[in-house]
């Protein structure tokens, strides 16, 4: 990626970051929002230059499928929809609103390009995994790509979805770990231990990649390396990325932001990124 | 290439009987998969316990065994169904429907895509496995979902016809088999319609309306059958094979009866007693409302046949709640 290339996608990462932080702010209650700023520059990268996709035909039979399976991750993913142009401003603003087609987590919607409903932690690589395999029956060469946490990663049925597909030989599946290192009580590493993540998921016949989440040109270079096995990129991140005060502090996993907070916040994202 | 699957040749139609409904789903799938390109078949490690073994042998492409993996069994072939294939999934009963249930919430219910669960042995037939594999719970489970119909066949034609009617279906179903190999008995010798909401008149009589579904159906046209002639007539008898939605047939007959009495092989919790009782309920009718089911709590274990005699859901014991019902 030369340097122009990597400056589009900072500048939408900023873009996507200021809108999570409004829509954190407008919509009262709480937000997931350290898991959302964690994926801000996975999701821009996949969106932005990943994903064979485009809002004008955003059903196509070959288009590339997306799932968000830790769906409460939608500050870091509807505000991208909205970037790239896949969902409108009305629609982005529905965002918990009575009613509204958006809620705190991806509902099926696959014209607004939403693949999948989910929230229930643990379903979207079996899902995917299907999906995948669909494909190839069918010689599609679509590719099929799973965003999950860290903490997720607790669920067996991610482990089942890890086992099965090599033996499906799913050459066509990407699993991207936001490995953000913590969860909803705390570290991830204080409840269940998986500093080997990489190792584990090796073990069991996947290529893996351990890039810097936040670096586009270690994405890019996971993302592409030639390998017939599933792919696995454990994207290192740090949840609450791009706010210095909300960066590693576990207090936003969940939380609303008062008016203060949001100038704070925004204050500090444009003197480090604007 | 989508197409009506054949008819039942005579034949089939008893050799189905013979291999009880387990064996007569992978045989009928064998069948329809001929005329439907899209079938697809998984199992989570219970594709010979399926009667798959053959379907799995001529259609390896479109058939696949997970692992015992069954929330993965369920999200995978959701996916799946996503591109088109048009999937039935089966293992046990309890496994099928609690192992993973919360897949079929998101998957199924929620997303309303195109897999059909096969519950396996459902009830007491696993008879000596016990209550891991008894299915004694398995309707509530599906029927507390939104919008994923029940279809409960009495007997492998019926089945047959089931499946052929749900390959059709787009969305969710949960497809209960009962009885066993040995014990299966033949109610339909020729295909009958099937319709969501369906069910079939086996006998007419004004006393008292009798639902019932699954393999017991048979028991309860022979309880019938062995009163004495003059009190035969007395008795309707309905083979609800779908038995979530109820349809407008059942409501007719709930309207025209005042006592109903409703025989299953499954909890009265959860189960078609609880459905009709909600339903009339919500109809304002006030009707004579009567269970025979199994009992709460786990159950003893031995051969099917002793198991239903035990709680009184052989012949003899519908027999007697026949008579009790109407004096």
């Amino acid at each position: 990626m030369n340097e122009s290339e990597v400056k589009e996608l900072q500048d939408a990462a900023l873009s996507v970051r200021k809108l999570i932080l409004d829509m954190a702010y407008t919509k009262k209650g709480g937000h997931h929002i350290g898991g959302g700023l964690s994926i801000v520059e996975i999701m821009c990268y996949l969106y932005g230059r990943f994903l064979n996709l485009c809002p004008e035909d955003v059903e196509s039979h070959g288009r590339d499928r997306f799932i968000l399976s830790k769906g409460h991750g939608v500050l870091g993913y509807f505000p991208v929809l909205y970037y790239y142009g896949y969902i409108s401003r009305k629609v982005l603003e529905s965002y918990k609103t009575p009613n509204g087609v958006l809620i705190a987590h991806p509902v099926k919607d696959t014209s607004l390009g939403i693949e999948s409903s989910n929230g229930s932690l643990g379903q979207g690589l079996s899902y995917g995994a299907g999906i995948a395999y669909g494909l190839l029956q069918r010689e599609n060469t679509a590719r099929v790509i799973v965003l999950v946490g860290d903490g997720e990663c607790n669920e067996g049925s991610i482990w089942e979805g890890i086992m099965s597909a090599t033996s499906l030989g799913l050459r066509n599946l990407y699993l991207i770990v936001d490995n953000n290192s913590m969860q909803s009580d705390g570290t991830t590493k204080a409840i269940i231990d998986q500093g080997n993540l990489d190792e584990r998921i090796a073990s069991f016949g996947w290529d893996v990649q351990v890039v810097n989440g936040h670096s586009y040109n270690e994405l890019e270079r996971a993302m592409n390396v030639q390998t017939t096995k599933p792919k696995a990129i454990i994207a290192n991140t740090i949840k609450g990325k791009g706010i210095s005060f909300m960066e590693g502090n576990n207090s936003y996993h969940h939380a609303s932001l008062t008016s203060n907070i949001h100038t704070q916040a925004m204050e500090d994202l444009i003197a480090r990124y604007g | 290439m989508q197409g009506m699957a054949r008819m039942l040749s005579n034949n089939k139609l008893r050799q189905f009987a013979r291999l009880g409904q387990r064996g007569a789903y992978g045989q009928s799938m064998l069948l329809i998969a001929e005329s439907n390109e899209d079938l697809f078949c998984l199992s989570a490690d219970l594709g010979n316990s399926s009667g798959l073994d053959r379907f799995s042998s001529k259609y390896g492409s479109r058939y696949l065994n997970l692992g015992i993996a069954e929330q993965h069994l369920v999200g995978f072939s959701a996916g799946l169904s996503r591109i088109g294939f048009n999937c039935f999934i089966s293992s046990f009963a309890p496994f099928i429907t609690m192992r993973c249930a919360e897949q079929i919430r998101m998957n199924l219910s929620y997303m309303q895509d195109n897999v059909k669960l096969v519950g396996l042995g459902s009830g007491v037939s696993m008879g000596y496995l016990g209550n891991s594999h008894f299915g004694l719970e398995d309707i509530g489970m599906i029927a507390n979902h939104n919008n994923i119909p029940i279809f409960c066949p009495s007997d492998t034609t019926q089945l047959y016809c089931i499946l052929k009617f749900l390959v059709e279906l787009k969305g969710p179903a949960y497809v209960r088999l009962t009885g066993t190999a040995d014990t299966s008995e033949l109610i339909y010798d020729t295909e009958i319609d099937i319709s969501l909401g369906g069910s079939s008149t086996l006998l007419t009589g004004e006393s008292l309306l009798i639902l019932t579904h699954g393999a017991i159906t048979h028991d309860c046209l022979c309880a019938i059958r062995g009163l004495e002639e003059t009190r035969q007539s007395r008795y309707h008898l309905e083979d609800v094979y779908c038995i979530h939605p109820i349809g407008s047939k059942v409501r007719r007959l709930l309207k025209q009866f005042k006592k109903i009495l409703i025989v299953e092989e499954h909890r009265k919790q959860g189960g078609l007693y609880s459905l009709v009782s909600d339903l009339v309920s919500d109809m304002g009718i006030s009707v004579d409302l009567r269970s025979l089911a199994l009992p709460n709590g786990f159950l003893c274990s031995g051969d099917y046949s002793s198991i239903k005699a035990n709680y009184g859901l052989d012949i003899y014991g519908i027999g007697k709640a026949l008579k009790d019902a109407v004096a």
